[in-house]
């Protein structure tokens, strides 16, 4: 029996693919970075069958990728090394709803779509929830560090994790929090260090994880939004921090800020006469939702602190773009650029609230110095600072490898103006390298786990070598 | 080179791996489910939409495939095209399909059951090789009745001329209660759709244009499968046909025709809509139309038109993969409620009492006569 024969000889054969054209759809995800080649698919069911795939590719050193959905644009679920591709879009089951903990657990195959289905009814949602929410799965989610909608009010996907199931690389099941002592999920934190988050972000390299408790939250009984416009983004960064400061998106499930050329693009389009006196130079947009008296008496603080700011209501934008975004009607993909280039490269990454001008001023340089991709920056409020996007799109026959060395300059530019890596994958693996005592650390506690480092290598720079690949940078 | 793939070039590049056409959940968007073959033949996504992109764009990009893999993914696939509604940028993963089965026809690298398929559709004018006479068994004898408000030409289609007849005749009882003469083509033959949906859009074409030239004349044309009406909207043509139910609803406007529900049946009906209604919405509202009209409550699937899954009766599913085609349809009646369904495609209807013959699917004229008093 050769190794791959091993490595599922406890998975029912039906659910074990081998043939080409099946592994064609596993090599990628939305991202830029390259594909991989797997030469095994497994759909496995239960921890215990992951469990078992684990033990024997631990054996024979084969490395192994978990994917949900594939809908993340980090490169995380490519399969650089080769070998098998864990999909886990079977453990699709919501394995308990219990309001009275106030917790919800699933596994890791659950899309957003249908875990807000089965919540809904009950006037009940999750914390955050992804962009991709139709397709994306919570697994994924919680491998790599979704954001979204609930980021103003809850922060990030991992705030909100109270516990998980995970498949170690040697093939043990471990649960974590509360459950490690119970069985039930309703505290993470208090039996020592937080074994949670060594798996949140972890982008499957220490274990793959086959079941997520996350908090639940009342559904929104009453939803608005409202937009401002600023004259520019040093007066937006002062008014975001103060929002943030005095705890005023405690109603806002939703917010992000916009860049003068986005502004004007998006009302341009939808309205071509349109001339005000002057346009924003920065425009923030807010969506509320909660008690209405409590959402009300929330926009009148807000609005007077925009005041304050130099802000002035900006509904045009509301009326065009940002209303939409509610239910998804507007996607990321719907980015004006994909009708001229054909796809997106995406670099998220986190930034203090007061950085936001220094983040701008990074992406007008990637216009300025690469001149043959199409840039994009915006940013989405959280809690407490922001999650900066950077776009560039590429025509991908023609512009591909030129288009990952350009990521990788614009990674390298975005931490030179105090950004750090978020949605690490494979896309910030080189950038994770140069923190060298963070990642010496996460070195070590992968060989600990995972001496032969079958699980993701490559993923947050966490490779046979310690040493992943970068992409050229050079121009 | 391959012409039908370098086609859609645009395509192959810009899909952003999304997974909206493998199986997405939607609810206040009304989607539960995309890919019927994803659903209920295999979950693989090498099945759906993507997985025909991918392809498309590997073997376009010159690698070597495995071409009767190929062949059995792509070819059971129902062209219903939901993946192409739900493409976020508008992309189409469908036409992809088709181009696939294109090439694998210029390849020699098809199925057998399609190959079969296609030689019944070429020879005998009809999916199931059946001898081409049986197309006009519809017709009863000719009527001396008297034809006081003109002549019609009846094109009933594959689906209810053959596959589920008892369409077609209630169609025609209906017609002729309105006082309308109704001919059929002698020889008719297939339009050419099932053929499309196969991958060969050329001898579809040819099939067409065939027919458009046999059926122009003085006489309007009546139609009942929205297939048909797919084939004939691709054909530059200044004949227009009428769909059936179109054609109904005028008549019942105009008093030709008094209809009124039997007493002793159930007053709700469920619109089952097709594949057809997504593309054109239309035969959706006049379908809703007619059962008002009558006097039926009609129910909705909170997912239609747009977001309906296919039941399995397109792109040859029901012979090339006729256990999945069946599951398929059993999917789309435990979706829908328990009275009598109603569909505009009778491809649909057919399907269903083939793979469940107990099951209460009518097209709209044989609803018509089993549910309703014909007051002439």
């Amino acid at each position: 029996m050769n190794a791959q024969e091993d490595i599922c000889a406890e998975i029912d054969p039906a659910r074990v693919f081998r043939n080409q054209l099946d592994l064609l759809t596993y090599q990628r995800d939305c991202s830029v970075v390259a594909p991989g080649a797997a030469t095994l698919l497994v759909r496995p069911t239960s921890s215990a069958e992951i469990s078992s795939v684990l033990r024997r590719a631990q054996a024979s050193g084969t490395p192994v990728y978990a994917r949900g959905a594939g809908t993340m644009y980090a490169g995380g679920v490519n399969p650089a090394a080769g070998g098998v591709v864990l999909d886990l879009s079977a453990m699709d089951r919501i394995l308990e709803i219990d309001q009275a903990r106030g917790v919800v657990v699933v596994e890791p195959g659950v899309r957003f779509g249908s875990l807000s289905q089965a919540l809904k009814p009950l006037g009940l949602t999750v914390g955050i929830i992804p962009s991709t929410a139709p397709t994306a799965t919570v697994g994924g989610a919680a491998s790599a560090h979704a954001l979204g909608t609930g980021s103003a009010r809850h922060q990030s996907f991992a705030d909100e994790v109270v516990g998980l199931q995970v498949v170690l690389p040697d093939g043990r099941v471990i649960e974590t929090g509360s459950a490690a002592a119970h069985g039930k999920h309703f505290h993470r934190f208090g039996m020592g260090p937080d074994l949670t988050g060594l798996f949140l972000g972890g982008d499957g390299t220490l274990g793959v994880i086959t079941a997520i408790a996350l908090w639940l939250h009342p559904l929104p009984e009453f939803r608005t939004t409202a937009c401002y416009g600023f004259p520019d983004a040093h007066k937006a960064a002062g008014f975001i921090a103060a929002l943030q400061s005095r705890e005023l998106t405690r109603n806002v499930w939703y917010a992000s800020g916009y860049e003068a050329g986005t502004i004007k693009g998006r009302v341009l389009a939808a309205r071509p006469g349109y001339a005000p006196d002057a346009w924003p130079g920065f425009c923030v947009g807010l969506d509320f939702g909660g008690e209405e008296p409590l959402v009300q008496h929330d926009l009148s603080l807000i609005a007077n602190l925009g005041a304050a700011h130099g802000a002035t209501p900006f509904p045009i934008f509301d009326e065009v773009y940002f209303r939409h975004l509610r239910n998804e009607e507007i996607y990321w993909y719907g980015y004006a650029g994909y009708f001229s280039r054909s796809r997106c490269a995406i670099l998220m990454s986190s930034l203090a609230t007061p950085d936001l001008p220094r983040f701008l001023d990074s992406v007008q340089a990637l216009r300025e110095n690469e001149p043959d991709f199409l840039w994009g920056g915006a940013v989405v409020i959280c809690r407490r600072g922001l999650h900066g996007g950077v776009l560039a799109f590429y025509d991908e026959e023609t512009q591909w490898p030129e288009a990952q060395a350009a990521t990788a300059r614009a990674a390298a530019r975005l931490v030179e103006a105090g950004c750090t890596p978020y949605k690490t994958g494979k896309i910030w693996a080189g950038e994770l390298q140069e923190f060298t005592a963070y990642h010496q650390t996460l070195a070590q506690l992968k060989h600990s786990l995972d001496p032969r480092e079958i699980l993701s290598p490559g993923n947050l720079g966490l490779s046979r070598s310690h040493q992943t690949a970068r992409p050229e940078r050079k121009a | 080179m391959r012409p039908h793939l370098a086609a859609l070039h645009k395509d192959l590049y810009h899909c952003a791996d999304c997974n909206y056409c493998v199986d997405a959940v939607w609810e206040e968007a009304g989607l539960a489910h995309v890919c019927a073959t994803v659903q209920s033949h295999s979950p693989l996504v090498s099945y759906s939409g993507r997985g025909y992109l991918a392809a498309a764009r590997a073997w376009h990009e010159g690698r070597a495939l495995d071409l009767p893999t190929l062949a059995e993914r792509v070819f059971t696939c129902s062209t219903c095209g939901h993946c192409e509604t739900v493409c976020p940028i508008g992309l189409r993963p469908a036409q992809a399909g088709l181009a696939l089965r294109a090439e694998l026809w210029s390849e020699d690298a098809v199925p057998s059951v399609t190959r079969t398929l296609a030689d019944n559709i070429l020879r005998e004018g009809n999916p199931w090789g059946l001898p081409r006479n049986i197309r006009n068994e519809w017709t009863p004898d000719a009527s001396d009745a008297p034809a006081p408000r003109g002549e019609l030409l009846y094109l009933p289609g594959c689906a209810a001329a053959i596959g589920h007849v008892s369409e077609a005749r209630a169609a025609a009882t209906l017609m002729r209660t309105a006082g309308f003469a109704v001919h059929a083509l002698k020889g008719d033959g297939c339009c050419g759709a099932p053929l499309h949906e196969l991958g060969r859009a050329e001898e579809a074409a040819r099939l067409i244009a065939t027919l458009v030239r046999r059926a122009t004349g003085e006489m309007p044309v009546i139609l009942s499968g929205l297939e048909c009406a797919g084939s004939w909207a691709r054909h530059e043509t200044s004949l227009r046909p009428v769909q059936f139910t179109d054609w109904l609803l005028a008549r019942l406007g105009e008093g030709a025709l008094r209809l009124t529900p039997s007493p002793s049946v159930g007053r709700e009906v469920a619109l089952h809509d097709s594949c057809q209604c997504r593309n054109s919405p239309a035969q959706h509202e006049a379908l809703q139309a007619l059962c008002k009209r009558l006097g039926f409550t009609v129910l909705i699937s909170a997912n239609a038109p747009r977001h309906v899954v296919c039941c399995g009766a397109a792109g040859g599913m029901p012979a090339i993969a006729p256990e999945s085609a069946r599951r398929m349809a059993e999917a789309r009646r435990a979706e829908l409620s328990q009275v009598p369904l109603i569909s505009a495609d009778i491809r649909c209807v057919a399907h269903h009492r083939q793979s469940a013959p107990e099951a209460q699917v009518y097209g709209p004229a044989e609803f018509i006569l089993t549910h309703c008093t014909l007051n002439p």
